[in-house]
């Protein structure tokens, strides 16, 4: 009888996938990191060489100059500290009243789409998206002397409108799909169980469809939030100018202020991540069902 | 307390009629079963009663009151769908409440009669769940609870138990027939499986494209089918066919007998196959070339390909027309 030695194969794939996972990882959260390292960080830490990826003298001074902003350590780019707190507020109510603006049309536009059969409906989603495809800075100009026309600079209703023109082709895509997963028998049956529309809606068929209106809502907030160049014409003061412009006020041309710019970026990414890890599991499942249900 | 009468009910879809002139009185409290192949029809004929589906001609009563202009959710009709369509987010407790809710009945009442329906249909510890933590037995339960709940006209179900298995679909065929008893309303099911249609129905409609080909009860469908569709749909397993003198001749196979011996009568032909079914044998005869199926006492020991004598009970042979196959009177029984 012969025996066959137990040998151990060495699990290269998985190595490689691993590996390769680990590095993907750390590409994604070590600048990051850095970041969140350096606002707590003095200037004089954040250029030395070689880098200290522990704040050796951690100081909460890029913070607090954002709450008492004459206390800011550099002329330049003081401007900007001082806007912060006020841009952070702007970014959250347009964002947020884009999401909320946004997810409203959407759900209307959305529900024709995977309920009512009608001519044209698929050209008329083809057209929607053709809107998206026209890159901004061709339109910029126009639409600044329109918002000047309609005396809307610098103002949050400027930036909402311009941001929900943005998301809303896309969310109408994502809630299309969406709500076409819904059976429709349970629409049936809330109607036997005595509900009128509006009551089956709201009951019945928007909480069934809560994972792909979360996912609307988180993407058109973020893409509010992101935004930049609309911003940079659309507004001038602290009235309405949101976190991406003010951030980009901290580099200037003769100096930057680093860790300062750091901590305004933290600041700036915090709602948006409260949002991702409330919102996690809904999230994924909107992701998955809208994606896999064409 | 609801009577429903149909009247020329006509349902097309684009060009497709399908439902065709369809007229028929469910009576108060009675169980009526529309059964059919897929496609007959019968489906959106419910769907047309409960209000989710408008008639393109002819009206619905209920009670003699005229419902076509109601919308779903103002007629007195409590319903069972084919998927149950239990509302996923809420519990067993608010699935079943939510149409008192929407009535507007006090929180306590709710809670009584949910309770009640519950006790009934024995699923009072799953209140607190959500249809994703039940089996499909249980769903199904609550599906029933949500109908029942409520003091409705008439209750409509369709298909409810073809999503089961068949083991559960027997016990829940009883469960239901003996709700009906226990609450004494209108009943109209929606099936495709004939059993379930001759076991629980005080009549039965069959349909056929969206026409009705024979309305009675069970037993008269069974003894006096109207025509060649009925006879083989009706009865399991199907009536054999014969066509004999520009007639066709129908015979059921438990009216079929057997006999190993040439007997007066009885003609010649050869087993082709056996199927054992317990107390009975499903016998499979080719006679001059007609396949006819024989329903016999168990047992049977016969094997394949051996000479067999088969006799027909005259009293219930069936004659139908070759042409449009309705069944000729007076040859029947």
């Amino acid at each position: 009888m012969t025996t066959v030695p137990l040998r151990y194969r060495i699990p290269w794939k998985k190595i490689v996938v691993y590996t390769l996972a680990v590095l993907f990882a750390l590409y994604l959260v070590l600048p990051f990191y850095w970041i969140v390292a350096m606002s707590f960080m003095p200037e004089a830490d954040a250029t030395a060489v070689p880098p200290q990826w522990i704040p050796e003298h951690p100081t909460l001074d890029n913070y607090l100059g954002f709450v008492n902003p004459s206390d800011a350590q550099a002329l330049v780019g003081s401007r900007a500290v001082e806007e912060t707190p006020y841009s952070l507020l702007n970014s959250f109510v347009v964002a947020g009243s884009t999401a909320l603006l946004n997810l409203v049309l959407a759900i209307f536009a959305a529900y024709s789409f995977s309920r009512i059969k009608f001519r044209g409906s698929q050209l008329l989603l083809i057209l929607y998206l053709i809107t998206r495809m026209v890159p901004g800075i061709a339109i910029i100009i126009p639409y600044y002397l329109l918002m000047r026309e309609f005396r809307l600079l610098d103002t949050y209703l400027a930036l909402i409108l311009s941001y929900t023109t943005f998301a809303l082709p896309i969310t109408i895509w994502i809630l299309k799909d969406f709500f076409r997963s819904v059976p429709r028998e349970l629409e049936d049956a809330a109607r036997v169980d005595r509900c009128g529309w509006f009551r089956t809606m709201w009951s019945v068929f928007l909480p069934v469809a809560a994972p792909g209106l979360v996912a609307a809502a988180v993407f058109s907030f973020m893409t509010a939030w992101n935004e930049f160049m609309f911003a940079l014409f659309l507004t001038s003061t602290k009235a309405a100018k949101t976190i991406p412009v003010v951030a980009a006020n901290f580099a200037t041309d003769f100096n930057t202020q680093y860790t300062v710019m750091a901590a305004a970026g933290v600041l700036a990414v915090i709602p948006p991540l409260v949002l991702a890890l409330i919102f996690q599991r809904k999230l994924v499942a909107g992701m998955a069902a809208g994606s896999v249900k064409g | 307390m609801a009577e429903v009468r149909l009247e020329g009910v006509t349902k097309s879809f684009g060009g497709n009629t399908v439902v065709d002139d369809l007229s028929l009185t469910v009576r108060d409290k009675e169980f009526l079963t529309l059964v059919g192949p897929s496609g007959c029809g019968k489906s959106t004929t419910l769907r047309m009663i409960c209000g989710l589906e408008r008639v393109s001609a002819g009206q619905i009563y209920f009670d003699e009151q005229p419902v076509e202009y109601l919308p779903a959710n103002k007629r007195d009709v409590a319903m069972v769908f084919q998927s149950y369509a239990l509302y996923p987010h809420k519990t067993v407790e608010q699935n079943i409440g939510f149409a008192l809710k929407m009535m507007r009945v006090p929180k306590d009442e709710i809670a009584r009669q949910v309770r009640e329906a519950a006790d009934t249909l024995g699923i009072a510890d799953l209140l607190d769940r959500r249809p994703r933590e039940l089996s499909g037995g249980q769903r199904q339960r609550v599906a029933l609870g949500r109908a029942i709940v409520r003091e409705a006209g008439a209750y409509l179900l369709d298909e409810p138990l073809s999503n089961l298995d068949a083991q559960l679909r027997v016990l829940m065929r009883a469960e239901i027939k003996r709700l009906h008893v226990d609450l004494a309303r209108t009943f109209i099911y929606v099936t495709h499986d004939q059993v379930e249609a001759m076991t629980m129905s005080d009549r039965i409609v069959v349909m056929k494209d969206g026409v009705v080909q024979q309305c009675a009860t069970p037993q008269e469908i069974y003894d006096h089918p109207a025509n060649r569709f009925v006879a083989s749909f009706m009865g399991s397993p199907p009536m054999n066919f014969m066509e004999k003198d520009r007639a066709v001749l129908g015979i059921r196979p438990e009216d079929v007998s057997l006999s190993p011996e040439p007997r007066e009568g009885y003609r010649a032909g050869k087993v082709f196959i056996t199927e054992p079914l317990g107390a009975d044998v499903l016998v499979t005869v080719d006679l001059d070339g007609d396949l006819i199926k024989a329903r016999v006492a168990a047992p049977f020991r016969i094997g394949p390909d051996n000479t067999i004598h088969i006799g027909f009970d005259r009293a219930k042979m069936h004659y139908f027309s070759v042409d449009d196959g309705r069944a000729i009177e007076g040859d029947a029984n």
